[in-house]
Order: structure tokens, then sequence, then C-alpha cells
């Protein structure tokens, strides 16, 4: 408040004078526009002499709009400020009357202030969106209007004290004025851009060949009249029809109808609809057939050679710059080492895990309820499901037991001991995908595993007797104990389930 | 209001003169050419099904007891992600459909790619300019299979237990880098609780973000290219015959896309697919006979079951007898499937850029050679289902699996010489003419050019 003797013009004239130069500017610099450029199109279709041009026409509308739509917010602003900030003249009335009168103008005056932000926002969207209907382009016409709606208050307003009546009719003013110019610009722009419209040349724009289709009822002499008709009906029959499931789907589905209704109706809805579409297509457009010529697929030479030139133009500056391209490299391995450490979080060497033995010495053979297996718990001709004791029903340690009678065994002869009583056991995941060998044919003596038919022969050591299986079923070497109970005599004879790179043989 | 969108939209991307274009983009009508259309509606439906499932699965092998409404199973000990499918299908209302008309629009999806890369293959639309497209729409193919399997693996069933450890199997066997790249993806021996969650975040956002990708592709090289015309009048290498994109185009594909889905709606409704409820959860003492992977794998399963059981010793080094049907067959097809346009040049010497396709019999050998692919790959196909065939003929497995090792040669040599003979046959009765006016001729007189861009 320290330069508040200076005098000074007043803010709502000077804000008008500015908007006015603004607005002149701005519609002057589309007319010079335009008619360079119909000075340059000399054989272009001319215009009047004194004809505005549809640019400038547009371009004074919208100036116009947003120039109002600046001048409400500075007027109402201007307004608030007044009650804000007048003080209450000294001795005209009692100090209590003037304090209260004082807090009323204060709130009034926030009242107005908030109003006048409320309506600056409304105000200047509305006012941008009317303005886009005429500046179609991001010209300096806008650049220009955005400026004044922009503009910020000059400083003198915060602190206006003492301002006339005139000015404050004049804030006031430009309140119901904004108005009416909004409404009636409203009314002549919808005008003047069905009129431009109206005027646009369409008769300017290329060909595409629609015209020239071939009309293939007309060639063929088709009745039309007999097609519409019946087109019409099927239409109306099918969106009926797909206007029925839909109906049909939504009452099924709250009473909570069974998986066919729900189905059955979404079909007859999505099908109805597309039979709708397909039938509308089929009777109701004209069948036309269009013949175009098809483009080049390639570019011409010059094109490429262009942008060969423009690449290698850049590659150039690339190429001068050995510390860019080193720090590419360097990005580039920097990125891979970056990938690698993260994938290396996904797995581990395979070989912690294929490579351990999953039945250890002296481990009882248990069934799947976890019941230890004696010596005569099978006859001959039966098969169970084993593991080792502790890992019941784990996927690597499955067996398979059988028993036969002992005088048909004939494992190799390292392998004498390892059928005590007839009973044989072996892995039970297929050496040719891993699938679980659970089918046992007692007469055969034949293992077969239910994926691809391998099937194994459980007298001579599992080997593989027919199918893709090409290696035997690793055996578990077995042994009976003081109880009775069979127990494994060391590992199985190989490494169970599919086989791999490294597996050893 | 249309008006007032578009004009909003025009004065910011200015698309006013690509929309007058697009809007005259010109189709050739055939119903051939509605199968890959198909497959991206399937795929689609595949991405909504999938996205609401997503809200309700629950990708991880963890054990738990179950005591959900499916009363056979309960107190049963099944991983997370199995009781959440039950929780979808039995619990969430028009779940199991939702469920079901995914399972059934990936089998349409990927059997309508199959058919479109049939129909490709055998009317020549690979040449010159389409090598491209050629290329991105196998990868399609690969990523669809892949994700199919993805995605029935990850239910925590017996059936995707059984199918997860083949695929372990077929994994581990790569020469040299099998064990490493298995433990690397599914995060140690099948089953391990690792592979579920890691198949789920491929299943449901890497792969059909890729498939997405590609399938962009694929549509802005066809827009590019423009599509092909089948011989006929007016139809040469340098016109394109059909209709326009605007109205009827739209309207019949939009009608397509909704038949499409009704189709998928009906089989999901009225057709049970993967009763996972049936199978019963994974677990490892369980076996299920008659298993088989989802059709579009049931080659590879063929393979593997008439294969024989040879394997190779390299030193101690080993080659495991399921890496030569499991991996170096399908791994081998799809080289050729990759080179296929570039092996039909040298042999054909023919590097022009062709817009009119060969009908089939126009190309005997390439037809007799693809038909004899095809049965191939069918025989290939019921030998996956070799077992299921024995029970219903009452007949012993290992006949029959002499019989499909016999016919996996002969019959595709037989098919091979009756197409030949019968394309040349049908060539000789009935001529296809060619259409020899040149784009000049047909065009005179007419004002149909485009301005260049």
């Amino acid at each position: 408040m320290t330069d508040h003797e200076e005098p000074r013009p007043s803010a709502s004239l000077k804000i008008l004078v500015n908007a006015w130069k603004l607005y002149r500017s701005v519609v002057n610099s589309v007319k010079d526009r335009r008619s360079a450029e119909t000075g340059a199109e000399a054989a272009g279709p001319s215009r009047g002499v004194g004809e505005m041009s549809e640019e400038a026409a547009r371009a004074k509308m919208g100036a116009a709009i947003l120039i109002g739509g600046a001048l409400v917010w500075k007027g109402i602003r201007a307004l608030a400020n007044v009650f804000l900030t007048r003080p209450a003249e000294p001795g005209s009335a009692s100090a209590a009357t003037g304090q209260q009168t004082e807090e009323q103008k204060a709130r009034t005056g926030k009242w107005l202030m908030l109003g006048a932000l409320l309506s600056w926002k409304a105000g200047k969207s509305l006012a941008k969106k009317t303005a886009q209907t005429f500046l179609e382009e991001p010209t300096e016409t806008a650049v220009g209007a955005a400026r004044v709606a922009e503009m910020p208050a000059p400083p003198e307003m915060g602190r206006m004290q003492g301002a006339s009546e005139a000015e404050e009719l004049l804030a006031g003013g430009a309140v119901v004025g904004w108005e009416a110019l909004r409404v009636s610009a409203s009314a002549v722009g919808q005008t003047v851009k069905k009129t431009l419209a109206a005027a646009t040349p369409v008769e300017a724009l290329p060909s595409t060949g629609r015209e020239a289709d071939r009309n293939l009822d007309e060639e063929n002499e088709v009745n039309l009249e007999k097609r519409e008709r019946w087109g019409t009906v099927l239409t109306a029959l099918a969106s009926l029809a797909g206007l029925a499931g839909g109906i049909a789907f939504v009452v099924s589905f709250w009473t909570g109808g069974r998986n066919e209704w729900l189905g059955g109706s979404l079909a007859v809805f999505l099908g109805g609809f597309g039979s709708a579409l397909v039938l509308w297509a089929h009777w109701l457009t004209a069948h036309k057939e269009a013949v175009e010529p098809r483009e080049r697929v390639s570019s011409h030479l010059t094109e490429q050679e262009g942008a060969a030139r423009e690449f290698c133009c850049g590659a150039q500056d690339i190429q001068r710059r050995r510390l860019l391209q080193w720090m590419s490299f360097a990005g580039v391995g920097v990125v891979g080492s970056v990938l690698i450490s993260l994938i290396r979080s996904l797995g581990f060497p395979p070989s912690l895990s294929l490579e351990t033995d999953v039945w250890k010495h002296g481990q009882r053979l248990m069934t799947v309820d976890a019941v230890p297996v004696t010596v005569d718990a099978l006859q001959p001709g039966g098969m169970i499901i084993v593991f080792p004791e502790g890992s019941v029903g784990s996927e690597k340690t499955q067996t398979v037991l059988v028993r036969v009678r002992q005088n048909l065994v004939h494992l190799p002869a390292e392998r004498s001991n390892w059928a005590p009583g007839g009973n044989l056991a072996y892995s039970r995941i297929c050496t040719h995908a891993g699938c679980s060998v659970g089918m046992y044919e007692a007469n055969s003596h034949l293992l077969m595993c239910p994926c691809h038919q391998s099937t194994f022969d459980v007298l001579t050591g599992a080997q593989p007797t027919g199918g893709p299986a090409a290696r035997a079923l690793p055996q578990l070497p077995l042994y009976v104990d003081g109880n009775g109970h069979l127990r494994a005599a060391g590992g199985f004879s190989d490494y169970p389930g599919p086989g791999f790179w490294g597996m050893p043989s | 209001m249309i008006d007032g969108l578009a004009r909003w939209l025009d004065s910011r991307v200015r698309m006013a003169k690509f929309v007058r274009k697009a809007l005259n983009h010109v189709f050739p009508d055939h119903w051939s050419f509605m199968l890959g259309e198909i497959a991206l509606y399937s795929f689609v439906i595949l991405v909504i099904t999938g996205t609401y499932m997503a809200m309700f699965f629950h990708g991880s092998s963890e054990k738990v007891i179950y005591h959900g409404t499916y009363r056979p199973l309960d107190g049963v000990q099944v991983s997370a992600a199995y009781q959440s499918v039950l929780h979808l299908s039995f619990d969430v209302p028009a779940g199991l459909l939702i469920r079901q008309m995914h399972h059934w629009a990936a089998d349409i999806f990927i059997g309508a790619i199959l058919a479109h890369l049939a129909r490709i293959f055998f009317t020549a639309a690979y040449r010159r300019p389409r090598e491209l497209n050629w290329l991105v729409g196998l990868t399609l193919l690969v990523l669809a299979l892949a994700n199919g399997y993805f995605g029935y693996s990850i239910c925590g069933d017996l059936l995707s237990g059984a199918g997860l450890r083949i695929g372990y199997a077929i994994m581990l066997s790569i020469p040299l880098i099998g064990p490493w790249i298995t433990f690397l993806a599914l995060g140690g021996t099948v089953p391990v609780a690792a592979t579920v969650p890691r198949l789920y975040a491929l299943h449901i956002f890497l792969v059909p973000a890729l498939i997405a990708l590609l399938i962009g592709v694929h549509l802005a090289i066809i827009w590019r290219q423009l599509h092909t015309n089948y011989p006929g009048p007016r139809r040469t290498d340098k016109t394109i015959v059909g209709a326009r994109l605007w109205p009827s185009y739209t309207l019949k594909s939009l009608g397509l896309f909704l038949l499409v889905f009704a189709v998928v709606a009906a089989l999901g409704g009225l057709v049970q697919i993967d009763p996972v409820w049936i199978y019963g959860p994974y677990n490892p003492v369980a076996i299920l006979p008659g298993a088989q992977p989802d059709w579009y794998l049931g080659w590879v399963e063929g393979a593997m079951r008439l294969f024989p059981g040879v394997n190779l010793r390299l030193g101690h080094w080993l080659v495991p007898e399921v890496f030569f049907p499991g991996f170096l067959f399908p791994f081998l097809v799809f080289v050729g499937l990759y080179a296929w346009p570039f092996l039909e040049k040298l042999f054909s010497f023919d590097f022009r850029t062709h817009h009119v396709l060969r009908l089939p019999r126009q190309q005997p050998w390439i037809t007799a050679f693809g038909c004899a692919v095809a049965v191939f790959m069918l025989v290939l196909l019921v030998a996956g289902g070799d077992d299921v065939v024995a029970v219903a003929d009452n007949a012993n497995v290992v006949q029959i699996r002499t019989i499909l090792r016999i016919l996996v040669f002969v019959a595709p040599a037989v098919t091979g010489a009756a197409v030949y003979l019968l394309c040349r046959l049908v060539n000789r009765k009935h001529p296809v003419p060619v259409e020899e006016m040149s784009a000049e001729e047909i065009l005179a007189g007419e004002e149909t050019t485009v301005q260049p861009q």
C-alpha cells in the first residue's frame, strides 16, 4: 500500500482498451493471412472485395467471445474488491454500526470473490469451447485470445479504494453484457457454422470411386422391392429373437438358472442380433462390386533413397562421436547383465534337484496309508504303490511293488537277491515322459504307462517291451528285516524319471 | 451427436482424410476369407471371458482341503488353483458358462487359425509380397498353441498335471540346454509349486499381449498390401475387386463377430468341456487312463506314441527317446512352415508379386503335398488317442499302434497321389480362365482412381 496516493487510470478502462487493441490486431492478422493466400492462388475462386473471409469472421467471433469472458472475470473481481477494501467513512455512524457494516461488507466481498472465481472458471471453459467452434486451428488468434483470458489483474485492482460509482457500474454492467454477448454469440455462431458448412466446396475432394461401383443387383435385375420387404421382415424377426434371448438370459441369471439355460439364451441373444446384422447387410444394402487399382506395395526408388540419405545424415552424427558409441555398447552390456541377474532368480542349476537319490538304505516300504509292507503283504499277481518311510505321498519316490512267483523272476545276475519272496519294486515314474506307470497286467507281468502305452516286463528288471520308452524302470533292491518288513537295500538302480542330457548311464 | 464427436476428434488428430479412405477400403468377399476373422473374434472373446475368470482364479499350487459346493470332493486335498476353478464353476452365477466359453473359444481360436493357414497354403496367398504376413501368422499360431497349453495346465486337475509332466519331460530332453532351460522356465522338477504361477503369468499377460500386438501387425500389413482376390473376371494383379468397408462389409463383419460369440455361448452352455471335477485334483499317485491333451497338441502326442523306443547315447551324454517326437518333430514342422514361402520360390522360380490367388487345382504338386501333410497330422492325431480307439473298437492297443505306424506313412502317400491325379483331371475338364485384361483396360473411362496421399 505504498504507492496508494499515486494517480492511476481506471483499472477497468485500462483492461477494456487493452482488450480492444488485441482484438483488432488479431482480426487484422487473420485478414492479412487470408489476403496473402488468395493473392497467391490467383486462379482460385475470387471472393467479393467487401466480403469478409471465413477465417476473419471466425476469428472475430472467437476473439470477441474470449475477450468477453475475460472481461466478466475482471468485472466481478473489481466489484468484489470494492466491497472488500472500501473503508467505512469515519464518523458517519456509530462505531458499533460501522464495524457491523464493515463485517457485512467484507463477507459480501468474500462471497462475491468466490462467485467471481467460480463464474470465471465456468465462463472461461464455456467461452473457450464456443470460441473453438470458430477457431478451428490454433492460430495466432487463439493464442492472442488466450493471452487476454490469462491476463493477470493489474496491481491496482488489489488496492482499489474509493472506486468511483461509474467504475462499479461498469463492472456490474460487464456481467450483464457478457451474458447477452454469450447468448447472442452462440446463436450467431450456430448460424455462421451452418452457413460455412453449406458453403464448403465438396466438389474439390478427389473421387473415391464409390460412384463407379457396379451395382450387381441392377445387373442381375433383382426384384428390389421384394428384397426390401423380406429383408425388413427377417431382420426384424432376428432382432426380436435376439431381444427375447437377452431377456431370457437376464431372467435365468437372476433366478439362478442352469448353465444350459444361460448359455442357450446368451447364444440366442448374440445370434439373433448377429443374424440381424448379416441379414441387413445381405438384404437391405445394395450389392455393389468395387474395382480399384492397387497402389505399388513398395516405395518409389527416389523415396527409398531419400529415406536412406536422411538416415545416413543422422548416423554420421553418431559415428563421429566415439564416446556415444562406447556408451551405447556399455549400456547394452549392462542391460544384458541386469537381465541375466534377474533370470538367475527364476531357477537353480538342475544338478541340485535331478541327481538326488530318493531312497536310502534301510528305509521301510510304506503303503499310501503309511503302513509298513511285509514280505507276504502281496499275493503273487498283486500290485501296490509304496513310498519310503517318512515321505509317503511324495512325487519322486513313488514306487510300484509287484509280487510274482519266485521261480519266474529272471533278473540279471547282479540283481539276484533284489527280489526277496518274488517282491519286485520299480520306480513308478515312466522313463519316457514322466507319467505314473499305473497299470499292471498280472498275466503277462507287464507294467503299462497310461499316457503313451509303454510296457515294461517286471520279470526281467522292467525292461521296455513295447511302446515308446527306451529305458528300463529303475529297480529298487529289497531285503527283509527281522520283523518281516520289506526295506530298501539302497537307492534306485538308475535315476528315476524321464531322461536328460547329462543323465548318467 | 456423432457428427459433433467426430468433429471434436478431428480437430485434435486430423483424421477425416484417413477415415474417408478407410470407409472406402475394398474387401474381397469370399467365405474362406472369414476364417481369419473368426480367429480374431475368438481372441476378443478369449480376452473378455479370460479377464472375467482372472478375477476368480487363484494361480497357486498351495495345498488346501476342499470344502465347497461340489460334495464328492469334500475333504479332499486339492491345489488352491483347483479350488478356485471349482468355486467359479459351481458357486459363481454363470461362472461355469464363462469358463466353458473360454475353453471353447480357445479351441475355435486355434481351429480357425489352422483353417486360415490351410486356406493361405492351398491358395498360395503366401507369395510375394505376403511372405512377411505368413511369418507373423505362423508366430501367432505358435503363441496360440503355447497359450492353450498354459491355460489348461494351470487348473490343478489330474489331466493338467499329467500334461505338465509330459511337457516337462519334453523340455528336459533337449540336448545340452534342456535341464537348464527347464529349471529356469518351470522352477524345478515338475510338479513344483513355482510352475503354476509362472504359467499363469505367461498365460494371462505376456502371451496375450504378444498375440494382440502381432494381430495388430498382421492387420496393418493386410491394410497396406490390400487383400488377395480369387481368380475371376476383372481380378488381376493390378486390381482389387470386392465390397467396400462401409457399410456392407462392416455390417457383415460385426454380424460375424456376434455369431461367433453366439456359437461359443451355445457350446459353453450346452456342451461340457474340461470338467476338472470329474478328472479330480492332481495327485501323484492317481492315474487317468485315456488321457489326451487338447486336440491341437494331439499330433505331438500321437508322434510320441508312435515313435519307436530309441534313444541316443553320445559317450556319457544322452538324447532321450522323447526328444525326437516331442521336440525335434514339431520343431522341424514349424521350421518347414516358416521356410515354406521361400522354399516354394526356389522350386517354382517365381519371384514376382502376386495378388490373384491360385486355385488348389492350379498347383497340383503343392496341393498334393499339403493334403499329404494334413493326412499325416490326422493319423498322428488319431494315434494320440489310440487307447481310446482301442477301447472303442475293443481291440488291442498294440495292434492299433502297429496299424497306425504303417498308416502314418501309407495314408499320406496315397492321399497325395490321389489328390494330384484329381487336380490334373479337374484341370483338364474345366480349365481355369486366366484374366488377361490389364488394369488400364478395365478402368478405362471410369473415374475410380484414388489420389495418392
